[in-house]
């Protein structure tokens, strides 16, 4: 442990005043506003968009958020996540003393494409990343045409 | 010949009186597909993202790819037999004891 020289009260105000000030900055950002949406860093989550046969796939990476806060609908063809991430305080007197981690609201909505069937769609978090596959309209889907030679 | 893409995860660090956790946040990365190694002091965590294969069906990629490397160093105060790790949702969490010697206590005045 270091000691600390005690330094006589109104000796060296101006430091002491910084000082002060400087404590209210870091209590400011220590505070819950901070973890607030307002200074969201990525309240739009990176998606990515795939197709094979018979899907539209969606991925998303929300690591730490819980499948009861996701919120999914769909209505003309755009589908639209809102969700909210989570700070769990700890029961215990935890300080926290470096954080890179994102807290707060997201939200993105996402046009399909034509051909995409809005009323087939499955929802699936794993890992930390979410999956929605919507299928294909029967109609677009490829299909093998037998070719008869006479 | 490509070069392997790394992620840096975004981490949180915070403590108790008993024990340090450390939160990483690594989405595509299952426990199966992480290594977490211990040497001399330095800690490493090291994870694959997971992404799907869909060769020329992406239409359109935004997340990033490649592998979660993330390295903190340890300092004397903690145990670092003591270190358990667990998994959900995408984030590992890593406690860690602090010694007995290393905790906060109290002193009586005497006399």
């Amino acid at each position: 442990m270091n000691l600390i020289e005690w330094k006589k009260p109104g000796f060296n105000s101006a430091l002491s005043e910084l000082d002060l000030l400087q404590n209210e900055l870091s209590r400011f950002f220590d505070s819950d506003f901070m973890d607030s949406r307002y200074f969201g860093r990525s309240s739009v989550p990176a998606v990515d968009f795939a197709e094979d046969d018979d899907n539209f796939y969606l991925f998303m990476d929300i690591p730490g958020v819980d499948k009861k806060d996701i919120d999914l609908t769909i209505s003309r063809n755009v589908l639209i996540i809102k969700g909210e991430k989570k700070n769990l305080k700890n029961v215990d007197q935890e300080k926290v003393y470096h954080n890179e981690i994102w807290y707060g609201t997201f939200e993105r909505s996402i046009t399909l494409p034509d051909m995409a069937d809005d009323s087939s769609v499955k929802a699936d978090l794993k890992d930390g990343v979410l999956v929605v596959t919507i299928a294909k309209k029967e109609s677009v889907k490829p299909r093998q045409i037998e070719v008869k030679v006479k | 010949m490509s070069k392997e893409n790394i992620i840096v995860p975004a981490g949180k660090i915070s403590s108790t009186k008993d024990k340090i956790t450390l939160q990483l946040e690594i989405p595509g990365a299952s426990k199966d597909d992480l290594d977490i190694i211990i040497e001399n002091k330095l800690l490493r965590v090291e994870g694959q993202k997971q992404m799907p294969d869909f060769k020329n069906g992406w239409l359109h990629r935004e997340r990033r790819m490649g592998k979660y490397v993330k390295e903190y160093t340890l300092e004397d105060e903690v145990d670092e037999n003591s270190i358990k790790a667990t998994m959900d949702k995408g984030v590992l969490t890593l406690t860690v004891d602090i010694k007995e010697k290393a905790k906060p206590r109290k002193i009586a005045i005497s006399g």
